[in-house]
């Protein structure tokens, strides 16, 4: 646990991983839909490095997670009363918990079909 | 003492938005963090959504084809594309190379800040466009 609170600290630290990520989703958006313009546009559609694709976009999707943690955290401790902030924390963190485990599970169904 | 209320103190204090005059920076800055919020909430929405495509509920098509999924849609790309705006601002101001520590004050001008609502606004009408007469996914609707 004192490894992990090295690399995730309040403060400094969050406020780095709420950067980098910023930075790569920044560049990664309009690439990804430049690269599936096609698609959107309902042509049929191959894209041409297909293992880039998926990593970039499954690395986009664990610091969008990473991004939007971090940015809901500090509106819910900016916004809520002292008194509920404890009960909001742990919602959230709850909420959070079942989206990661739910896209995992909508993932690996997605692979193994 | 001034910060007692009621015997207790009044700490932390929290921001009560609609006490707050906003001048042009501050507005971007709140609007940033409306339309996160708004993501995290079409995140959920359209998780749920693609939970019930994958159990066989419903197909994509009743999603992009019908105007309660188009309106999802636009909320959710409309607030990406403000995000997006509105963070590459933050980031060019956290980013620029410092000279004296000092960044260009254009980029905490009210010309700045009318940019980000102005493109956003043209995304936002194009999106709506492209939506509501044809283009996404499946072709005019």
């Amino acid at each position: 646990m004192r490894n992990l609170a090295k690399i995730w600290p309040n403060g400094k630290w969050s406020y780095a991983w709420q950067q980098l990520s910023a930075v790569y989703l920044l560049v990664f958006l309009p690439w990804f839909v430049w690269t599936i313009w096609p698609a959107l546009m309902g042509l049929d559609y191959q894209p041409a490095q297909p293992g880039l694709l998926w990593l970039t976009s499954l690395i986009a999707l664990a610091l969008l997670f990473i991004h939007s943690w971090i940015g809901l955290r500090d509106v819910v401790i900016d916004y809520c009363p002292a008194r509920h902030l404890p009960m909001a924390i742990r919602a959230l963190s709850l909420v959070f918990m079942l989206m990661i485990f739910n896209i995992t599970l909508l993932l690996t169904r997605w692979l193994l079909l | 003492m001034r910060d007692l209320i009621g015997g207790r103190h009044a700490r932390p204090v929290h921001l009560a938005l609609y006490k707050i005059r906003f001048y042009p920076n501050a507005l971007v800055s709140i609007s940033h963090r409306i339309s996160g919020s708004l993501l995290a909430i079409c995140l959920i929405f359209g998780l749920m959504l693609l939970n019930a495509v994958a159990l066989g509920w419903i197909n994509t098509s009743d999603i992009t084809q019908s105007v309660p999924g188009k309106l999802l849609i636009l909320l959710t790309l409309s607030s990406l594309l403000f995000h997006w705006l509105s963070g590459l601002r933050h980031l060019i101001i956290d980013w620029w190379p410092a000279k004296d520590h000092q960044v260009p004050q254009a980029w905490f001008s009210g010309w700045a800040v009318s940019l980000v609502f102005f493109l956003w606004a043209v995304g936002t009408l194009l999106l709506a466009l492209a939506l509501f007469t044809g283009g996404f996914v499946g072709g005019p609707s």
